[in-house]
């Protein structure tokens, strides 16, 4: 590829800084006390405490698993401190502004996240920031709680709804699950709960923002949202890391029932620190997301832009189990210098009439491992279902990798799978053609690259979407080539 | 396993004395290499589909003593090629059925086609199962088609009724440049076979490879189709059908290694699963470091035709230079409403509606085959499949007691 393209400059990770917070870090590793600290510090009941204790003793019987297309890291799971806590000087945790620590809101201001409710700073978006393992300040609860809708942190959720996180929590992702779930059920610390009442529709985007500051953490959240029938909620969640020379863990759950007629809406933006040029450092992005489509004609849609982490290992996936339900997936991963991701979705149709789309775009440069893997089932009682999924890839430069791993698995005559995919690079043409007309090389592999995705940026909310086009373009610069 | 390991320390003599002696010089690596790796279990990828263990559980028994029946003494320079050549593609250290093969297989063919013969007519390889007993065969075929030499070759496979048969069969072929090979494989056992081909081709500098299989009737079949394109302007051409009906079982397998800049491949499979039948593609392209230009193109239809059949596909692409153009399709579906409402309305019946559309939907495959004179046999094998009438003993000459 062009040379003036390979000259260009790399720009650094924009997030990397660290936040100098009084921290309270427990020990390393991980034992049954570990398990009944991270639960007492927590305050919880008794049966929160015996479903972690549970699943720590499932997760002691399993091996790591090894099947993804990755060069993992060997994980020393005693090395990890399983839980920190940058509000510790408050004891209660933070009840207004005011008690949150000066530093903490300027590391989030610094990240562009107004812990403040200033309607035209947030956008009307409704923001619970969380930082290592506990959730700094949720705004806009008021505003939220005069429609019935809960939106706070899963650990203030336990306290006042226990009822509605008992009845859901693990019923999407039991913790039997696979090694990550079950290590995440034992040692969950923060993490957002969202409920959307019957009939209700939220009337501004809900944002959760996660970051990992401290040293040698993992960050393990739990997110649980449910709408209830008829209900409508556009949920988002970004998160960044500081730069560090070690690998930091970062395994959550995030699980979503949607009953009757119901629609959720998730957007990720993973700006994780990917590590630096030589592949050193960076997060262990190791994640289980599933939805449940319990509703009939309920409908979920997974829109994510990867563009950070070391290794992103993940499958939001979709469980179609109400007649005529709808699933989406869009997903740009991009990977760069040492990156590797093995990621994808799964869509398991059970019920008549379910659909689901799957449109995955890779961009691999440098010298990262790009893969998507994806899974359509279409059970003996998914009649009349019906599948699309394309999956593209696009490399930049020679030494990178693009893969494509997809399986169907049909038991139903009347569904239809349909499956396509293509690998190609940017076209020396195209960079021709712009250059002509006086773009610079840079712009018009970001114009290309754009182009490429749109489909994908086309589907987040607004407010995401002027990111991740700028994100994408940043991720992939000075290594075009 | 443990029986075959077992069968082989204690009959090693008896399997040596009655073999053709370079097979000898194998086993030894054979029989380590499958004690290490054991029969795959359905949690290693390439076999997820087929329960390999199950199949080789029974036992079978193995006629030791007369599996070598040399008819004609070959010719010394090649059994000096075919003893060079043989075991070099077929790894016994990457497959435990190739292990296996090689460990107790006593008796080879072996086909040399000399440099620029250019030979038309097909050359026939038959193969019958005839036992009153459970039988295993292994079963080993090596084909070098020296520089720009052509050769077709057929291989057929059938059974006789009331028996169950375990084979395995391992082919190795070598296309030297410019040379041009076309494999037909025809499937046409029963119900109570299970046979296991693992296939390795390798192609070199502008050479061609043709492979092509058929599965029509037959118990369990698991093809493993690995081609390496190891020289400029290479070229691979897979083909697969398959009309399984009842518990048949279909597993196609297939790897193409794109090696070197330049090169081609084109994949080709169509399943029609009926009744309770499986049917499992999993199609995988690799294009290596610096092989750049690589053309690769990979398709795979399906049709499910009940609530109890089903269909397992995984098109796989592992791509690991930028200037290629790599693309696959994979669709699994039904016959088309408005076709049959077409071919109603104009007085063809539900049942005979039904088989057009499968019989255009096959002969997609058979129309990609450069052999012109098999594509009307393939038909008529294919529309008597569909039609249930294929009976094996009609259309074959080879033991001449059943033929009615």
């Amino acid at each position: 590829m062009n040379n003036e393209v390979q000259d260009i400059i790399a720009k650094d990770y924009e997030y990397g800084f660290t936040t100098n917070v009084a921290t309270e870090i427990i020990d390393r590793g991980l034992t049954e006390e570990v398990v009944r600290l991270i639960s007492s510090k927590k305050g919880e009941p008794d049966w929160l405490l015996d479903f972690r204790l549970k699943a720590f003793r499932h997760w002691r019987t399993l091996e790591q698993p090894t099947w993804g297309h990755l060069n993992m890291p060997d994980i020393d799971y005693q090395a990890i401190s399983y839980y920190a806590d940058p509000t510790a000087s408050k004891k209660q945790g933070p009840q207004s502004l005011d008690e949150i620590d000066p530093e903490l809101m300027r590391a989030f201001d610094k990240l562009g996240i107004p812990l403040e409710e200033r309607l035209e700073k947030a956008g009307g978006m409704a923001v619970d920031a969380v930082m290592d393992s506990v959730s700094v300040k949720t705004t806009f609860r008021k505003t939220l709680a005069e429609k019935g809708i809960i939106f706070c942190s899963i650990s203030e959720a336990v306290r006042e709804h226990p009822d509605l996180v008992r009845k859901y929590l693990g019923s999407v992702v039991p913790y039997r699950d696979n090694f990550f779930a079950a290590l995440n059920s034992a040692v969950f610390s923060d993490g957002s709960f969202v409920y959307i009442p019957k009939g209700v529709r939220c009337p501004m985007e809900l944002s959760t923002y996660f970051r990992i500051n401290a040293r040698g953490t993992g960050q393990f959240e739990r997110t649980l949202i449910v709408a209830d029938d008829n209900a409508y909620v556009s949920y988002l969640e970004g998160c960044t890391a500081p730069m560090r020379d070690e690998n930091q863990l970062h395994a959550a759950i995030v699980e979503i029932v949607v009953e009757n007629h119901a629609e959720v809406k998730y957007s990720t933006v993973q700006n994780w620190y990917p590590g630096d040029k030589e592949g050193r450092g960076g997060v262990l992005n190791l994640v289980t997301k599933r939805g449940l489509l319990r509703g009939q004609h309920s409908k979920l849609s997974w829109t994510q832009v990867e563009t950070g982490s070391a290794i992103t290992w993940k499958y939001p996936s979709c469980v179609l189990q109400g007649e005529g339900s709808q699933a989406e997936f869009y997903s740009v991963a991009v990977t760069n210098n040492y990156q590797q991701a093995d990621t994808g979705t799964k869509m398991i149709h059970l019920a008549p009439g379910t659909r689901s789309t799957i449109i995955s775009k890779g961009i691999s440069a440098g010298r990262s491992q790009n893969s998507y893997r994806g899974l359509v089932r279409m059970g003996p009682k998914a009649e009349g279902a019906r599948n699309y999924s394309s999956c593209d890839s696009l490399l930049l430069g020679s030494k990178c990798g693009a893969h494509t791993f997809p399986y169907m698995d049909v038991q139903n005559p009347s569904a239809v799978v349909e499956h396509e995919a293509t690998t190609s690079k940017i076209s020396e043409d195209q960079l021709f053609y712009c250059q002509q007309r006086g773009i610079s090389p840079e712009d018009a592999v970001g114009l290309i690259v754009n182009g490429y995705a749109k489909d994908v940026l086309n589907k987040l909310p607004f407010e995401f979407a002027a990111e991740a086009q700028k994100l994408l373009s940043v991720s992939l610069e000075g290594t075009v080539g | 396993m443990s029986q075959y390991l077992e069968l082989f320390q204690s009959q090693r003599a008896l399997i040596d004395g009655n073999s053709i002696p370079f097979l000898n010089q194998h086993r030894d690596a054979a029989a380590q290499a499958l004690a290490q790796l054991g029969l795959p279990t359905q949690k290693e990828e390439r076999y997820r589909y087929t329960d390999v263990v199950g199949a080789f559980a029974p036992n079978y028994g193995l006629n030791l003593r007369q599996a070598h029946t040399a008819a004609n003494q070959p010719d010394a320079a090649v059994l000096r090629q075919a003893e060079a050549l043989y075991g070099t593609l077929a790894s016994v250290q990457a497959d435990a059925i190739t292990a296996l093969n090689t460990m107790l297989v006593q008796d080879i063919t072996v086909l040399c086609i000399p440099a620029g013969e250019q030979k038309e007519n097909p050359i026939r390889v038959s193969q019958l199962l005839r036992s009153t007993a459970p039988l295993m065969q292994n079963r080993r075929l090596l084909i070098v088609a020296e520089p720009g030499s052509r050769a077709r070759i057929l291989l057929n496979d059938k059974a006789d009724e009331g028996q169950d048969f375990l084979t395995t069969q391992v082919t190795e072929v070598f296309v030297s440049e410019g040379a041009d090979v076309e494999f037909y494989d025809i499937e046409q056992t029963h119900a109570r076979c299970h046979r296991f081909h693992q296939f390795y081709a390798d192609v070199q500098q502008g050479g061609r490879l043709t492979h092509t299989v058929f599965t029509l009737t037959g118990g369990l079949s698991r093809n493993t189709t690995q081609v390496r394109l190891s020289g400029k302007d290479a070229e691979a051409n897979l083909y697969g059908c398959a009309v399984i009906d009842a518990t048949q079982h279909c597993d196609n397998n297939t790897l193409i290694d794109h090696a070197v800049a330049g090169c081609r491949s084109n994949e080709l499979y169509k399943y029609v699963v009926d009744q309770q039948a499986v049917g499992a593609f999993a199609g995988r392209v690799l294009v290596r470091p610096g092989a750049d230009q690589t053309d690769s193109r990979e398709t795979n239809a399906n049709l499910v035709c009940t609530t109890q059949a089903r269909m397992f596909t995984q098109p796989m692409l592992e791509i690991y230079a930028d200037d290629v153009k790599c693309s696959h399709g994979s669709t699994v579906g039904q016959l088309n409403d408005e076709a049959l409402f077409y071919m109603r309305q104009r007085g063809i019946s539900q049942a005979d509606a039904r088989l057009l559309l499968k019989q255009a939907f096959a002969s997609e495959v058979i129309n990609a085959l450069p052999f012109e004179a098999l594509r009307g046999r393939l038909q008529v094998l294919v529309d008597q499949r569909f039609r249930g009438e294929l009976n094996h003993c009609r259309t074959c000459n080879l033991c001449g007691t059943q033929n009615t």
